[in-house]
């Protein structure tokens, strides 16, 4: 019984991570129909971005914040340029060039800094620009790397870290955060009209392309947020951590119901929860097919999500 | 409706650039298969979760060739990355048997991916030396399979040995890579010595990752609850390094030992230096071995590589040495000949023991344990077969 | 010229099996404007069943001879994507766009799961131990074959069905075709050839791994039939010629520029869709010489 518990929670923590992801997915597709590929490989790119500000002797909320700003201007400029001028172009053809944009992150970021896995504090490839760099930033002294909380809640039969307690609070409050800004503020009910219908939305004066890229900017920033947690839990980053989160927080997205800000969380809780169920049962090597088992019975069955209500998907 | 030209054209352009193109490659690999030299295939983990084993092993094998002097036969390197994969490892053995023509092959280093790579090579009658991959099956009834290094028959058992007799450890857990040959089969020949020596391991207590895990917590909890007196991990240092580090904050004291899997520097890198130190790992080679040959090795390869070298550096500077020797005494780039030469060697003196091949081709020589510091292993003790 | 070719056997075998990959999957992606995003788990599972019937039931059924062997296993491989394909195909093609792509996607991630979880294969280690019974003549034999088929096909009833569907499907069922079958069979027959470059693949290389059912695979056959010109055969037959080809003429190149192919072909991929979306074979079509025999099949008519 404790242990169901324990896997339970343990799940939280996995899920969060997903959740945050997801939120993005979620935002883009409900604004553009548009599976944004890339977005795993912004999490990814996030999470570099971070780590070597970090290891530059950046302060980590200073690195944070400038990695937000970075990979979300990148996310918007990436819309401008490969997903605008396919508006209107059919399905095919914004899902291919999406495919083939995280295929470019991947490699890219695999060329410049390598394919093997970099842990904290991270190595910065030997350049006069890195040199400039580190000269620059380090000015100050010594780096301070970053560190999760250590310590542990532990009852005997359940244990919790606090680290998991901080990913899993981040991920509520993101998404707490989020949904009142798009419920309340007037960009954010901007994209809102613009996800529920998009012609009526441009009528009555919401700045379509505005709006759009401000949703690729908040979905691209809590991705920077997601790499953040993810790369200090587990002190390492790959450049493939972005596909297989990336997949897997899409399968989130859709079992919550894709458009649905409180269904992302919902569904990364429940397809984390289900990973460490079968990791706890020893049924391990099945984990991977989890996600995807979960998101085929949720787009044949019930196409909506958890939490979405059922109206026409637009085909 | 899109226009377009006769099939019969588009047949014909496309046979005409394949020839091209095949042209262009037949040229290439003509130009470089030069008159009597020996053409050495290599295939390593340069990248991926295993990379620094490949890049170490290769560093060894290139200062060993150019030590050998000139008058030693000589030998030409086409070395091909793996990424660490059994696909990446059929793949690149193929490539250097049918397109660069290879006489011999050294490598890999992770068992299954030697394996993959071992059936094309045995059915091509190409000899593959494997310096490093240790599960028992690699050269099982292949007899153009050798390696020269020790099985993981000895190693699980030289673990268990240490665990019972060192340690006095009465019970112990199994963390085991179900991704991997190397791990499951050590995972059997602890178990089984370990059970020998009086001590118990419970089913339970013989949990399975996968090489794609990065959260362990699930896996620590069941072995926080039981408390054995140590915890066994036969893995690689990637994934070994996260369990570390997870079973740091869990605040997990069991005694971990290791095996040759974690000999890597990215493993104090990964586990952090309070999380790497003090466990117990078996390995083919101490840095801070007092043996005068290992030091000189050691300060020729920190000159050149501004590091400390590991096991699979002087598996690999070993394996340079040996394969000169083997191709000197076939006296020809025959690729059956150099086998034989292989398989017939006996008491080649390397820096990591004295190698004897046996009759299934398998080395028979001592292993060392180390043990973790924050940042280094510390030689501790040498068990021979 | 002997050796030449000898010298250049694996790549050419590799562009051969690459080819009839994109081929099938040009049907399902060009012909029926399916985005299948899981096409390689297909070859892998008739990859996977190829070489079990090689290693298990042909010397159980007293079947030794190599060429009855190899040419049993090709069949074995097909029917069995075959049957993979329909599995996958019933459930999702009532989906649409980005939910059938994410579907199939999904679905091959499932199959390489269940790969990994059958012992008598290797697992998640692979499946070794498989003869050497592929050669340049069967990839080339297959891949002419099933080029030869596929541009017949396009001019039977089912395959101009298949095209109108993805034309404009509300108007093609107006006409009385029934879009759900046209789009299964264009799925069903590509996952099958897969299934046969599988078969030709496991026996080549003797090695099979769930890796082969990767996503990062599929992905692969979607940038050859892409980078070709996803609308004909021979874009789909160009662009595997292009992905094989570029690292090997890039072997003279410096490591730098050879490492990073992946980036030019994603960058090719991202122009393809943005200015040029017949792919680079309209772009060599245009340069070639006109003659005569083509420019009557083109004013015949008929979509490549």
């Amino acid at each position: 019984m404790f242990d169901l518990i324990q896997y339970i929670v343990d799940g939280l923590a996995v899920g969060s991570v997903y959740a945050l992801i997801a939120l993005g997915y979620s935002m883009v597709f409900g604004v553009l129909q548009l599976v944004n590929f890339a977005h795993g490989e912004l999490f990814m790119v996030g999470a570099y971005f971070v780590m070597y500000a970090i290891s530059l002797g950046l302060p980590w909320p200073m690195a944070l914040a400038l990695g937000m700003t970075f990979v979300g201007l990148f996310a918007v400029i990436m819309e401008r340029l490969c997903y605008k001028p396919l508006r209107g172009a059919g399905k095919l053809a914004p899902l291919i060039t999406a495919v083939g944009l995280s295929l470019l992150l991947q490699n890219l970021v695999q060329a410049i800094l390598g394919p093997n896995p970099q842990s904290y504090p991270a190595q910065l490839p030997d350049s006069s620009v890195t040199n400039w760099l580190t000269a620059a930033v380090k000015g100050s002294g010594e780096v301070v790397l970053p560190q999760l909380p250590e310590g542990l809640f532990d009852w005997g039969d359940l244990v919790i870290r606090h680290r998991d307690l901080l990913i899993f609070l981040v991920a509520v409050g993101v998404t707490v955060g989020l949904e009142l800004f798009l419920r309340k503020s007037r960009p954010g009910r901007g994209i809102r009209a613009l996800a529920l219908q998009p012609n009526a939305a441009r009528l009555v004066g919401v700045p379509f392309d505005f709006t759009i890229s401000l949703t690729f900017f908040i979905g691209a920033a809590l991705a920077v947020v997601a790499g953040l947690l993810q790369g200090m839990a587990d002190n390492q980053v790959t450049p493939f951590m972005g596909i297989s989160s990336g997949l897997k927080a899409f399968a989130a997205a859709v079992l919550g119901g894709i458009g649905v800000i409180p269904g992302a969380l919902v569904g990364g809780l429940v397809l984390g929860i289900a990973e460490r169920l079968l990791v706890g049962y020893d049924l391990s090597t099945y984990k991977d097919g989890a996600a995807f088992f979960i998101l085929i019975l949720v787009l044949l069955l019930r196409p909506q999500g958890l939490l979405g209500k059922a109206r026409m998907v637009k085909v | 409706m899109t226009m377009h030209s006769h099939p019969s054209r588009r047949v014909a352009l496309t046979v005409l650039s394949a020839a091209l193109c095949s042209l262009g490659l037949g040229i290439s690999s003509l130009a470089s298969a030069a008159a009597s030299e020996v053409k050495v295939g290599v295939i390593l983990p340069l990248t991926g979760d295993k990379a620094t084993f490949g890049q170490e092993s290769l560093n060894g094998l290139k200062l060993a060739l150019e030590k050998a002097g000139k008058d030693a036969p000589q030998v030409k390197l086409q070395v091909e990355d793996t990424q660490g994969t059994p696909s990446g490892s059929a793949a690149a053995v193929n490539k250097l048997i049918s397109t660069d023509k290879v006489n011999v092959i050294i490598g890999e280093v992770a068992s299954s991916n030697t394996i993959a790579a071992s059936t094309a090579a045995q059915s091509a009658k190409i000899p593959l030396m494997t310096h490093a991959s240790t599960n028992d099956t690699i050269t099982a009834g292949k007899d153009f399979i050798s390696r020269i290094c020790f099985v993981d028959s000895f190693q699980g058992a030289v673990m268990a040995k240490f665990a019972t007799t060192t340690l006095k450890a009465k019970t112990a857990a199994i963390l085991v890579d179900s991704d991997s040959d190397y791990s499951r089969g050590l995972r059997d020949s602890f178990k089984k010595a370990f059970i020998a020596a009086g001590g118990t391991i419970k089913d339970d207590l013989v949990i399975s990752y996968s090489q794609k895990d990065r959260d362990f917590k699930t896996q620590l909890i069941k072995v926080r609850k039981a408390t054995p007196d140590v915890v066994f991990i036969p893995g690689y240092y990637t994934q070994v390094g996260s369990i570390l580090r997870q079973a740091k904050e869990l605040k997990l004291n069991t005694k971990f030992l290791g095996t040759d899997g974690w000999d890597s520097p990215d493993l104090f890198k990964i586990a952090g230096p309070a999380a790497a130190t003090g466990h117990y790992v078996s390995s083919h080679f101490a840095a801070d071995d007092t043996d005068p040959r290992v030091q000189e090795f050691v300060k020729e390869y920190k000159s050149r590589n501004k590091e400390n070298p590991g096991a699979m550096a002087a598996l690999g500077y070993d394996a340079g040495f040996f394969m000169r020797a083997a191709v000197k005494k076939a006296g020809s780039s025959d690729p059956s000949k150099i086998r034989d030469a292989i398989a017939g060697m006996r008491n080649f003196d390397g820096i990591t023991g004295t190698i004897t091949l046996d009759a299934n081709r398998n080395a028979v020589k001592p292993a060392v344990i180390v043990q973790t510091t924050e940042k280094e292993f510390k030689f501790l003790t040498r068990v021979n077969p | 010229m002997e050796q030449l070719i000898e010298y250049s056997i694996l790549p050419l075998m590799l562009f051969g099996i690459t080819a009839i990959q994109a081929l099938g999957l040009q049907l399902i992606l060009g012909g029926a404007g399916l985005l299948s995003l899981g096409h390689a788990a297909f070859y892998a599972v008739g990859g996977y069943s190829a070489a079990a019937f090689t290693v298990y039931a042909a010397p159980a059924l007293g079947i030794t001879q190599p060429f009855v062997m190899m040419l049993l296993s090709l069949g074995v491989g097909a029917i069995s994507a075959m049957l993979a394909g329909l599995l996958v195909a019933v459930p999702c093609l009532r989906l649409q766009g980005d939910y059938l792509a994410m579907a199939t996607l999904g679905f091959a991630e499932i199959l390489g799961t269940a790969l990994k979880n059958i012992e008598a294969v290797g697992g998640t280690r692979g499946f070794t131990g498989i003869p050497k019974l592929s050669s340049l003549l069967w990839v080339f034999v297959v891949l002419a074959l099933v080029w030869w088929m596929l541009h017949r096909f396009r001019r039977t009833g089912l395959g101009m069905a298949i095209q109108a569907t993805r034309d404009d499907e509300i108007a093609a069922r107006s006409l009385g075709i029934n879009t759900y079958s046209s789009k299964l069979s264009a799925f069903v027959i590509g996952s099958a050839i897969a299934g046969l470059a599988g078969a030709l693949y496991v026996h080549a290389l003797q090695f099979i791994s769930p890796d082969e059912a990767d996503f990062s695979r599929s992905v692969i056959i979607v940038l050859a039939v892409v980078i070709g010109g996803m609308t004909s055969l021979f874009g789909s037959v160009l662009g595997a010629l292009i992905l094989v080809a570029v690292p090997e003429v890039l072997r003279f190149a410096p490591e730098a520029i050879r490492e990073q192919r992946m980036i030019y072909f994603a960058l090719i991929v991202i122009f393809v869709m943005l200015f040029s979306p017949k792919g680079l074979q309209s772009l060599i079509v245009r340069l070639l010489p006109k003659r005569k025999s083509s420019a009557r099949a083109a004013a015949a008519g008929g979509k490549s």
